[in-house]
């Protein structure tokens, strides 16, 4: 609808707030994703990219990226729970290709396979699956160092034995010379709950604002309609 | 998904299954002075489309070994289980070594499985020994030689977390663990005295405040975004 001064209504004083509150809304997803997972292994925070013009496309305007900090390392005992203290990926075999993660949590099957929760083969760095040339009794006999080589105790010869050195690679899939592996840690997210909070009273404020607009916008026209449609 | 409604069902479900979680950690809790009980985690994967799955996870560690003076309580200081047979004649594993002389004299657990292929105990003995490797041997008399009565077996599972729980503070084989295997030449069992259960306290606990977290961020999220949605929904009202 066009007023005569040239007020586009419709497309200035009611879509614009609408798509202002869609793009809030897609903040907030962002934020309930990362607070969904504070308190998963492995998680990296996204952060939300506003590019320019998201005024005039609304939620498509807005992306996200990962935050590649490292989160934090807990302790937990378990000799397959590896945790990356340098920024990269381990790469999972998985059903859809090769997946990257920070998800360190592995197991043995009892064929020696070194798999992850979700039962998808680890890669070593020249991309093959890794098995455990020897079944150990006990996990504890698996032997990772910083570098990530991967070693079983072979009781019968009283000797480590190297198996093959887990694969890290980066965002682009180029293999990590150094990486930093912990055996027996396990990393948590890098979400810190009172910055997601305290991130999201913007988006909250701006969506009511634009609500706020939105009415008035709402009001004014039906003002403009029933005074200007009168007949007297 | 962008909508409110798919906000509120991810952080409802966030934080229905960290209160499942909390579950396991009760449970670990509730077992603290169980003998041979292995804490369970409950391990969450976050989906690619940030749905929430879970997979129960044994810590198989060593529990702390407790000196019972009870001849009847065997603990294993080292991997494997004790197959024990129910009273209808199912194999099932147990770390629980807690046992008692059942009817007939057999060697049972506390809840009446018979240990092994069955330990009779004769009833006018002088006392009865369980030597490190398993071997039961019993005397008649203070100076009487050492009788072998029978072995208390222990078997080794390939990949014990494939192991599924059976009943009391029993396991059960699956295709995953591999089959059972006899354990000869070890010297893992200890009698007079009892396997206590794994559970750290101070992990659980430091496990709890950060779920407690988690769910009130969850719920308070899941508030934020009904407040929007309702605010949404009632655009004509100024």
């Amino acid at each position: 609808m066009k007023l005569n001064s040239g007020v586009r209504y419709i497309e200035n004083g009611l879509k614009t707030p609408l798509k202002a509150m869609q793009a809030q809304s897609v903040l907030i997803n962002i934020a309930n994703e990362n607070v969904t997972g504070f308190d998963k292994v492995g998680y990296q925070r996204k952060e939300a990219v506003i590019s320019s013009f998201t005024e005039y496309m609304g939620a498509d305007g807005i992306s996200s990226t990962v935050d590649d900090k490292v989160g934090r390392i807990a302790n937990t005992g378990n000799p397959l729970d590896l945790a990356l203290a340098t920024k990269g990926y381990f790469q999972i075999q998985s059903a859809n290709g090769i997946k990257l993660t920070r998800d360190g949590r592995f197991k043995l099957d009892k064929d020696g396979n070194l798999l992850n929760l979700e039962d998808a083969k680890v890669l070593a760095d020249n991309g093959s699956p890794i098995k455990l040339s020897i079944i150990p009794e006990n996990i504890k006999d698996v032997v990772v160092n910083v570098k990530g080589g991967l070693s079983v105790f072979n009781k019968a010869t009283n000797k480590l034995e190297y198996v093959a050195n887990i694969g890290v690679v980066d965002a682009s899939g180029a293999v990590v010379i150094t990486p930093d592996v912990r055996q027996g840690y396990n990393e948590y997210s890098n979400v810190s709950l009172e910055r997601e909070f305290l991130g999201m009273l913007a988006p909250i404020r701006n969506f009511d604002a634009n609500r706020q607009i939105f009415m008035i916008e709402s009001t004014n026209l039906t003002k403009a309609i029933s005074q200007l449609g009168s007949a007297n | 998904m962008n909508t409110f409604q798919g906000i509120i069902r991810k952080s409802i479900n966030n934080t229905t299954t960290q209160f499942d979680k909390m579950g396991y950690i009760g449970n670990n809790f509730a077992n603290y002075s169980t003998t041979g009980y292995k804490a369970v985690r409950f391990e969450q994967m976050l989906g690619a489309d940030n749905y929430l799955t879970g997979a129960a996870r044994t810590n198989y560690k060593q529990g702390s070994i407790q000196i019972t003076s009870n001849p009847y309580d065997i603990a294993i200081n080292g991997d494997g289980f004790i197959p024990v047979v129910s009273p209808t004649g199912e194999v099932q594993y147990t770390r629980d070594g807690s046992l008692k002389r059942g009817a007939d004299g057999y060697l049972v657990t506390n809840d009446d499985w018979i240990v092994g292929e069955g330990i009779q105990i004769p009833s006018n003995i002088y006392k009865f020994t369980v030597k490190p490797d398993g071997t039961v041997v019993s005397m008649d008399s203070a100076k009487s030689p050492e009788k072998v009565i029978g072995t208390i077996p222990i078997v080794q599972f390939k990949n014990p977390e494939g192991l599924v729980l059976g009943d009391n503070n029993k396991l059960k084989v699956t295709d995953a663990s591999g089959d059972a295997k006899l354990l000869k030449g070890h010297d893992y069992i200890a009698q007079n005295s009892l396997e206590m259960s794994n559970t750290n306290i101070y992990d659980s606990v430091s496990d709890m405040l950060r779920l407690n977290a988690s769910m009130i961020a969850g719920l308070r999220m899941a508030k934020i975004v009904d407040d929007m949605y309702n605010k949404s929904l009632n655009l004509r009202q100024g």
